[in-house]
This record gives C-alpha cells, sequence and structure tokens, in this order.
C-alpha cells in the first residue's frame, strides 16, 4: 500500500490525471480483473484468485469495464497452473508463472507473488490454519487453507485435543490432547505425522505456543502447585518458570524478537495482560482499558497485540497498539468473538466465531467467514 | 493459616478495588489495579506453594468414581464457584470438611478433584481456570490436615458441562470442582 501511495504521489508530480491517481490513492486498493482460466479447472481457479485476492484487503477484484489497471489470467489443470498478470491498458506482462502443483495451492501461491509484485505488501493466500472442531463428537485438530479449502484431519484419538499452535513456517503443530488420560502437551511433524509427547508433568499441562524461530514453546503448567507460565525447547527438555502468582496465569505468546512473552493473569481480579522479559524483569500490565482481557495474540511485526476482550457480557477482538499505549475494538454485535491468531502481514487476524472462523482485517474492521463446511470451529492457530 | 492470608488478601484486594473505585469516580483514567511494572503476584512470599504429587498409577478418565461422594447421604462431591473465581465459598466448606471425614476413614483411598468451568471465556484461560479451581479444594483439603499426596489435581476447563444450554442457570452448575475417589490401582 506504501508503494501505491508513493505511485500517486509521482504520479500527481509529474502531471498523470489526477482523477486516477487520487481513486487509487485514496482506496489503497490496486484493481485486478481475473479472468476465466483455460482448462478443466478454468472457472474454479479464476473464483478461487478472485477469493485470495479480496481477502489481501490490498487489491481490489474488478471486472475489465470498471477501469481494471491490471488483468489476472492463464490455464489451471490438475496438477499444474500457469499465470500472468499483465497491464488492463498496455497487456504488458509484469508477472508469468507456471506451477507444478495441484491447482488451488497454486493458485495460492500466484495471488501471494500478484499481491507482492503490484503492491510490494506481503500475500497471505498461502496460509494454513491449524483449528479443533467437534464435528465428529471428539474435539479433534485439522488444516485447513486460509480461503477454508484443502481441510485434513490431524488428530483422530476420540479424546480431548485442544489448544493448538503452528510453527510460523507450518512444519510442526503443538497442542494439549488428553489422550493419556491427562492433559500433556504434544508436538507433531506435520509432514510425517510423527508425534511426540513433550510435556506430562503433574496436572496441567496446556496451551503451547511457538517462538517465531520454533525452537522454543511457553506454556502453562501447574506442577508446582499453580497454573504458571513456562518455556521450553520445542525439541524437548526442563520448563523454565516465568511467573510466580497465586492468581491464574493462561495463554502466553512469544514476541516477535523471542525475548518476552505476553499472557494473561487474573492474580487482581479479572483477567488481565502483561507482558515480561523471559531473562529476569518484572511483569508489565498492559493498560488496556477493558476489565477482562484474554489471549494475548503479538503481531509479526510486533506493533500490536490482539486480544480477547468482554464487554457488557460478550467477547469481541480488540488490539492494543504498542507506540500508542491504546486498545481499539475491532468487532462489534453478539456472538462471542474469541482467541485472534494474526497472519503474516500483521493486518489480518483469524478469530473464531459462533463455531465459524473468520477473517479479520483491523485496518478497515471488516471480517469474512472462512467457509469450511465446519459448523463448530474454534483456537485457530495460523502459519506465518 | 493459609486460607486466613488469603482471605486477608481478598480483603485487601476488595478494598484496593473500592478506593480505585471511589478515584475512577472523580478521574476517568485512573487505573483500578495500578502497580504496572512490579510481577502480577507484587511483593507477596508465595513459598508455601505446594508442588504437586507425582501422577498416580490409574486413568483419570476411567479409574474415578464420582459416585460415593455425590450420594445424598454424603452429598459433598461437588463444589462450586462464582463466575472467573477459585475461593471456595463459605457454603462450599462444609463439603469439604465431610471429604476429609470420609478420608480420614479410609486410609488407603486418593481422590481427583476435576475442576470445570461454563462455557463463558476462552477456551485456554478455561483449561486454567478449572485447574485453579482443583488446586483451590486441594488447597483447603490440605489445610484441614490431609497429606498432600491422597490429593489430585486435573482440568477439564469447559470440555465437560454437567448442564448443557446457555444461561446462568446451566452456568452456576457448569463452575464446579468434581471430587472423586480414585477406585483402581494396576
Amino acid at each position: 500500500m506504501r508503494r501505491v501511495t508513493v505511485l500517486g504521489l509521482v504520479f500527481g508530480l509529474i502531471g498523470v490525471p489526477l482523477a486516477q491517481a487520487q481513486v487509487v490513492v485514496k482506496k489503497g486498493r490496486v484493481r485486478v480483473a481475473v479472468e476465466t482460466f483455460k482448462g478443466p479447472n478454468g472457472a474454479e481457479a479464476a473464483a478461487v484468485l478472485k477469493g485470495d485476492l479480496g481477502r489481501s484487503g490490498v487489491i481490489e477484484v474488478v471486472s475489465a469495464a470498471e477501469g481494471a489497471e491490471y488483468v489476472a489470467g492463464g490455464t489451471a489443470v490438475v496438477g499444474a497452473v500457469s499465470a500472468v498478470v499483465s497491464g488492463a491498458t498496455d497487456r504488458k506482462e509484469v508477472l508469468n508463472k507456471t506451477y507444478a502443483k495441484a491447482w488451488r495451492k497454486a493458485l495460492h501461491e500466484f495471488a501471494d507473488e500478484l499481491v507482492k509484485t503490484l503492491t510490494g505488501q506481503v500475500g497471505i493466500a498461502t496460509t494454513r490454519v491449524v483449528f479443533v472442531s467437534k464435528r465428529t463428537g471428539h474435539k479433534e485438530l485439522y488444516l485447513m487453507d486460509l480461503d477454508g479449502g484443502d481441510v485434513q484431519q490431524f488428530t483422530k484419538d476420540a479424546t480431548i485435543s485442544v489448544g493448538p499452535s503452528i510453527s510460523r513456517d507450518g512444519a510442526s503443530l503443538a497442542y494439549t490432547s488428553y489422550k493419556s488420560g491427562y492433559p500433556d502437551v504434544y508436538l507433531i511433524d506435520v509432514a510425517s505425522g510423527k508425534r511426540t509427547r513433550l510435556a506430562a508433568f503433574p496436572g496441567l499441562n496446556s496451551d503451547p505456543a511457538f517462538s517465531p524461530d520454533g525452537r522454543m514453546l511457553a506454556l502453562t503448567l501447574s506442577k508446582d502447585g499453580n497454573p504458571e507460565i513456562y518455556y521450553m525447547p520445542s525439541g524437548g527438555g526442563a520448563p523454565t518458570r516465568l511467573t510466580r502468582t497465586r492468581g491464574t496465569e493462561a495463554s502466553a505468546c512469544f514476541s516477535p524478537d523471542g525475548q518476552r512473552l505476553v499472557y494473561s493473569s487474573d492474580d487482581r481480579g479479572a483477567p488481565q495482560l502483561y507482558i515480561q522479559p523471559l531473562r529476569g524483569g518484572g511483569a508489565e500490565r498492559l493498560n488496556t482499558g477493558v476489565l477482562y482481557a484474554t489471549e494475548p495474540a503479538w503481531s509479526p511485526d510486533g506493533r500490536q497485540i490482539a486480544f480477547n476482550a468482554r464487554v457488557s457480557g460478550v467477547f469481541q477482538i480488540y488490539v492494543y497498539d504498542m507506540a500508542s499505549g491504546k486498545a481499539r475494538q475491532l468487532t462489534s454485535g453478539g456472538g462471542d468473538c474469541e482467541d485472534p491468531s494474526w497472519c503474516r502481514d500483521s493486518r489480518h487476524l483469524v478469530f473464531a466465531r459462533s463455531g465459524k472462523l473468520a477473517l479479520l482485517d483491523s485496518v478497515t474492521g471488516e471480517s469474512y467467514v472462512l467457509e469450511n463446511g465446519f459448523a463448530d470451529s474454534s483456537e485457530p492457530s495460523c502459519t506465518q | 493459616m493459609r486460607m486466613n492470608i488469603m482471605r486477608m488478601e481478598q480483603w485487601i484486594v476488595g478494598v484496593g478495588c473500592a478506593a480505585g473505585l471511589l478515584v475512577l469516580a472523580g478521574c476517568k483514567s485512573a487505573q483500578p489495579y495500578s502497580g504496572v511494572g512490579g510481577a502480577p503476584g507484587g511483593e507477596v512470599d508465595y513459598t508455601a506453594m505446594q508442588s504437586l504429587p507425582e501422577r498416580g498409577n490409574f486413568n483419570p478418565e476411567t479409574d474415578v468414581d464420582y459416585g460415593t461422594l455425590r450420594a445424598p447421604d454424603m452429598n459433598c462431591g461437588i463444589i462450586y464457584f462464582a463466575t472467573d473465581a477459585s475461593t471456595i465459598g463459605a457454603s462450599e466448606r462444609s463439603k469439604l470438611e465431610k471429604v476429609a471425614g470420609w478420608l480420614a476413614k479410609h486410609p488407603d483411598k486418593q481422590i481427583l478433584v476435576a475442576g470445570h468451568t461454563d462455557e463463558r471465556g476462552s477456551l485456554g484461560y478455561n483449561r486454567a481456570l478449572g485447574e485453579r479451581r482443583s488446586i483451590a479444594v486441594r488447597d483447603y483439603m490440605l489445610g484441614l490436615g490431609v497429606v498432600r499426596d491422597r490429593v489430585y489435581t486435573y482440568s477439564y476447563g469447559e470440555e465437560r458441562p454437567a448442564a448443557q444450554g446457555s444461561g446462568e442457570a446451566a452456568w452456576t452448575k457448569n463452575r464446579r470442582a468434581e471430587i472423586g475417589i480414585v477406585v483402581a490401582k494396576r
């Protein structure tokens, strides 16, 4: 978006008709028309690409007649996609790529490259989301693409499988399972499906969260007599205790530099958010301005912390801005909004609302249901 | 002694909140909980906190009898809690005295305390809150003289509601700790 704004300024200075530049600057979005792709999956491919581009927040999908600046199209077959983006008027190619992989995956990659090429922004279409669903009667883990496609069931334990975290690169999942009869923390290697039990201490072992480099996990343990925040190597090893209170600590999340944790504690009444360095130093309470704050999620660029707030008995998603020290409400209305998880662009969040997963644009406040065919999804966690 | 300390803390927190509210009434930017920069626990000494016993040789999902202490003649197997709270209410304490009495008569038995929450609030917080409730019951039992390796803690969070549905009637029944007797040793 910054690039578009700069371009708009430059065009303005060199005398390109001002009205056109103003439209781009005002909307902050590049207008792209998507043609029906050739090949047996062509119509579906165009629909997938349109959805991806629309969710990016920086591309506006329009028809060629609506003043598109660029046109995207190509050929899609089962195991390959070739795609081209050209200027709408000069037909000059700005992107031309061929992908030898399943057509849906290929289009998500193409969507992200298109976003990068035309706006300079990082795309989110290749995001994978781990979430929990009870559709079998038991809570199990599933993975899906950000558009709700390619859903894959990951556990089949017929017990309670909850609180998943996916590593930034999508290679590992950590979660809590009651399969031993106790709530333990497990690690799954996504490629091989191999599962390792990482924490099985007396009491509760729950809510693991990966550090940005994937090497550490923050988690909640009660082994020392109270639910407290600890961190440990994600390859296994001894946990280090961070907090020491009489309250309930939960839902730890690493800072992007991996040096601090943000978590919720109800030690002084209703749960509030605290930031604490791993290597010494006290906890600092975030002045969120709400009386009940849980489930903090630190944006990958470090600038914001999203969280759950209870407002008038309903849960809403808020974001706390680190620079200004102020929080603002992003969602409103009925139906609890829970468990925000950032996408890699530090702009979009996936959250759960009344059993559906939704994508929230933290800039515009708009949200879209991510239709995955499930009525009871919860606890999403996104690759970044 | 520990419960006295806890009660005193609650009293202090209560007074602090009331003072905060008074300040709030006059000044909107004031914080009901001040103290940014300190640990959430402040300066209180928590060395009295007792680590949990090693897991027993039983499966909490299958090897626990919740019926005996819940039967009409005992009626002490379910401890109820206020919203987001883990303190043992005055009405619940006599139940725990009964449980302690039963344990005194059955010296070979151990109990499991399974903490539960209602459906409101985030799932992660509720898992920890369920454990906190279980530990509050355990701490109270230890205060009554029960030895530490006879009480196991456990949390189901909001996964196993006693009453289905949404609304205060169901939520009141679901904010609970269920006390069961460990029945099997393999």
